[in-house]
């Protein structure tokens, strides 16, 4: 950063992660944010994966990334309402070498319909890029799919790293191109009750709190 | 399902239920949370419009919580942007409920705002402010000096440690109007702010201890988080924060299942005698668990030694042996509490919070300063309303009725609306229609400050009853070892500020009593222990959080 750039706070973003069970959400996850893999036999249903955070630098603009797992909670369909609140970016992940995972990615896709609003970016994963001998979705299905549902796309690999920090990149260069994103960035801000903090409350501001406007659409 | 058996089954994803299922999770049990409701928070939900609707037209199965429900027939646009609590509730800033969302670290899920305005209707059109502290006291431009000087005395004798004081003694059976009235010698409209708007006190049975402690804990919640003592949660309130302790519990392993109906919770009756009669219990209750809940389109019953289900989820077979309640007399007050009238209105402006002065005092100059501090008043999002007994033509001469207004600074609304939610207390069994009996009171607030009254574009009606059924007799925990259902007691229906923390409170006990039958070796207890008061362990997630 150049010197005379002002100190400035990062601007948050919160992404979250949405799929079928056992499509590597978790593995993108933490190989994103502690460069981290577990070996299949290792790795079980999401248990203590809350979310991470994670901090980097796109376009000179520094960004505070909070980056939400589902908790398991997708298992059964399960996922509360709340944890759509306040998303910016959506990484719908599915299972190249696994049919039924793309398959199921229409009722994501409506689910996200009644939660989040329509700006909020999108961006579809064919994870486990590495299994390419018994894939079962093609790169062209998948672009061509997520063109229909208005979404980035790309594949990747959680076990080898491939694509998996551009699925990140991507999305956040997209949320800050798009100011509905940003019509509301100062319901961030709290000024009481140390919100954000361990052991903090959120309150926000009385006066700074400008509701959150969906460009149309619905919203949660 | 999986083949090892749960820990624990939980039925219901109300408030009680959930703080339940995360603090059990978060030590390491292994739970089973589920709902036949498709949506999270049972009788505690924050639903949409539309669910909402739904809610309305078919009430959940098998409940007699909720009667003689009415809606307009029209739904109005943008139904997917509102957050409908089936629980209004304001939190006070201090108490179990806050202790427990920072201790568990669910406060990272949800926000809230301060509530921005308590008021009492005075009966004539009029509104007068509710000095939440001695701040407010001093702006407070409605009241006499002497009465000020008065009031400021209650307020500290309030705040402090009144138990042994001298203004209290022998006057513990007095009515707590009257010893307003008589040791602090405050005025009528004075004593009906404290006792209404301040303490929510409703029931003339209400001792003065019960209610000073109420003040007190609310007295000394104001300045945590700002001027009101009060918060107000985001998207609907206690609705979006249960789902928050439904997430921690599932970050912490419990597995969810909602919308599934429950087809039969068997209990191996005559399995279980013989192991109590035979061998140790702790032996075979691992291989062996006394019930198992088979829910539709789920392979497998789930299969557990301790189920906690409401009452709707306990058929009879059940009654009669080994469930228990460890909460009796909680229990038997909630079940003794009123039925609720409440009216859901959707407006399209806030009810105007102006305090016009009354004709014939000082209230000459400044209209300037008025005429700004009005402007600024209309623009209230979160406020709530007393209409005392009486003060309402028409309305209840028994219960005073309180008004929760939240608007889009709770991110509940679609942009210029506003949900007017208004409860009142009715008498158990009375026949009446809610719509009728709270028609008086809509026609008061809507018209507010206002030459005309506005139109709500959305009304419902319905009586919330506050029980399922009758409480049942109460157990032995040490007899139900093996094999425990637990009923946890509902959620009380009022007062508005302490709603929360008693189910908090509940849930904690609920905790604890569980951890005697779950805890084979101690180790767990001993950890509880060993925390001042709380029930949840040390967060040590903080790298997640990277400050």
């Amino acid at each position: 950063m150049p010197p005379t750039a002002p100190a400035s706070q990062p601007m948050n973003v919160k992404l979250l992660l949405i799929g079928n069970s056992s499509v590597g959400k978790s593995s993108l996850l933490l190989r994103f944010s502690d460069e981290q893999w577990l070996p299949e036999d290792e790795s079980s249903a999401t248990i203590g994966v809350d979310f991470r955070v994670h901090k980097m630098e796109v376009k000179g603009k520094k960004i505070k990334l909070s980056i939400w797992d589902t908790a398991g909670q997708e298992r059964f369909r399960t996922i509360t309402s709340s944890y759509y609140r306040g998303a910016q970016g959506i990484i719908l992940v599915y299972d190249v070498s696994n049919r039924e995972t793309f398959e199921a990615l229409p009722r994501w896709y409506s689910e996200l319909e009644t939660y989040v609003s329509s700006s909020v970016i999108k961006i579809l994963v064919g994870n486990k890029l590495d299994k390419e001998f018994s894939r079962q979705v093609t790169a062209a299905e998948g672009q061509q799919f997520a063109e229909r549902m208005g979404s980035l796309f790309i594949e990747a690999s959680a076990k080898t790293s491939v694509g998996v920090k551009e699925v990140f990149t991507e999305v956040v260069e997209k949320i800050l191109e798009t100011p509905e994103l940003w019509a509301n960035s100062t319901k961030h801000s709290t000024s009481n009750g140390n919100g954000g903090m361990p052991g903090g409350v959120q309150v926000l501001d009385l006066r700074n709190d400008a509701p959150p406007q969906d460009a149309g659409g619905c919203s949660c | 399902m999986e083949d090892t058996p749960f820990d624990v089954v939980i039925l219901g994803t109300g408030l009680t239920e959930s703080v339940v299922a995360a603090a059990l999770s978060k030590w390491g049990f292994k739970v089973a949370h589920v709902d036949e409701n498709s949506y999270y928070g049972g009788n505690e939900a924050s639903l949409t419009l539309d669910e909402f609707v739904e809610w309305i037209d078919t009430p959940p199965p098998h409940s007699s919580k909720i009667s003689r429900a009415s809606r307009s027939s029209e739904v109005p646009p943008f139904a997917r942007q509102y957050s409908i609590c089936l629980c209004p509730t304001i939190i006070p800033s201090t108490g179990p409920f806050i202790d427990a969302l920072v201790q568990s670290g669910v406060s990272k899920y949800s926000s809230f705002r301060l509530l921005e305005r308590i008021a009492v209707y005075d009966g004539s059109g009029g509104l007068k402010n509710v000095p939440g502290s001695k701040e407010d006291v001093f702006k407070n431009q409605d009241i006499s000096l002497i009465q000020k000087r008065r009031l400021m005395r209650f307020l500290t004798f309030a705040i402090g440690d009144f138990e042994q004081s001298s203004e209290l003694q022998d006057k513990h059976d007095l009515p707590f109007t009257v010893f307003l009235e008589t040791v602090f010698r405050l005025d009528k409209e004075l004593v009906d702010v404290i006792t209404y708007a301040l303490a929510y006190s409703n029931k003339e049975a209400d001792s003065i201890l019960t209610i000073l402690h109420r003040i007190r804990r609310y007295l000394r919640s104001a300045g945590r988080y700002g001027p009101s003592p009060f918060l107000v949660g985001h998207y609907g309130g206690i609705g979006e924060i249960t789902q928050g302790f439904c997430r921690a519990a599932a970050v912490n392993g419990a597995v969810y299942i909602l919308g599934k109906k429950i087809i039969s919770i068997n209990a191996a009756e005559t399995l279980n005698q013989s192991i109590n009669e035979e061998s140790p219990k702790s032996d075979l209750s691992k291989n062996h668990p006394q019930y198992s809940v088979t829910l539709e389109d789920i392979p497998g019953p789930l299969r557990t030694d301790v189920i906690i289900g409401t009452n709707p989820y306990v058929s009879n077979q059940f009654l009669s042996r080994r469930q228990y309640s460890p909460f009796s007399s909680d229990l038997k007050a909630a079940y003794k509490a009123n039925p609720i009238a409440r009216c859901i209105a959707i407006i399209e402006s806030p009810i105007s919070m102006s305090f016009p002065s009354k004709v014939g005092e000082d209230d000459n100059e400044d209209s300037e300063q008025e005429e700004n501090a009005r402007n600024s008043n209309d623009k209230v999002d979160t406020a709530v309303l007393v209409l005392p007994q009486g003060s309402v033509s028409g309305g209840s001469s028994k219960f005073s009725a309180v008004a929760l207004m939240t608007g889009e600074g709770t991110l509940s609304t679609p942009k210029g609306k506003y949900i007017l939610y208004i409860a009142l207390p009715v008498e158990p069994d009375a026949a009446v229609d809610p719509s009728q009996i709270l028609h008086p009171y809509i026609d008061v607030l809507l018209k507010l400050g206002r030459e005309v009254a506005q139109e709500p574009i959305f009304t419902a009606f319905y009586i919330e009853n506050a029980g399922e059924t009758s409480p049942h007799a109460v157990g032995d925990p040490q007899h139900n070892v093996h094999g425990s259902w637990f009923i946890p007691p509902p959620v009380p229906l009022e007062p508005l500020g302490d709603i929360a923390d008693i189910a908090t409170r509940n849930a904690e006990n609920i905790f604890r009593n569980l951890l005697d039958i779950l805890d084979n070796d101690g180790e767990h207890s001993r950890r509880v222990n060993t925390l001042s008061g709380g029930i949840w362990p040390q967060l040590i997630d903080l790298e997640e959080e990277e400050v």
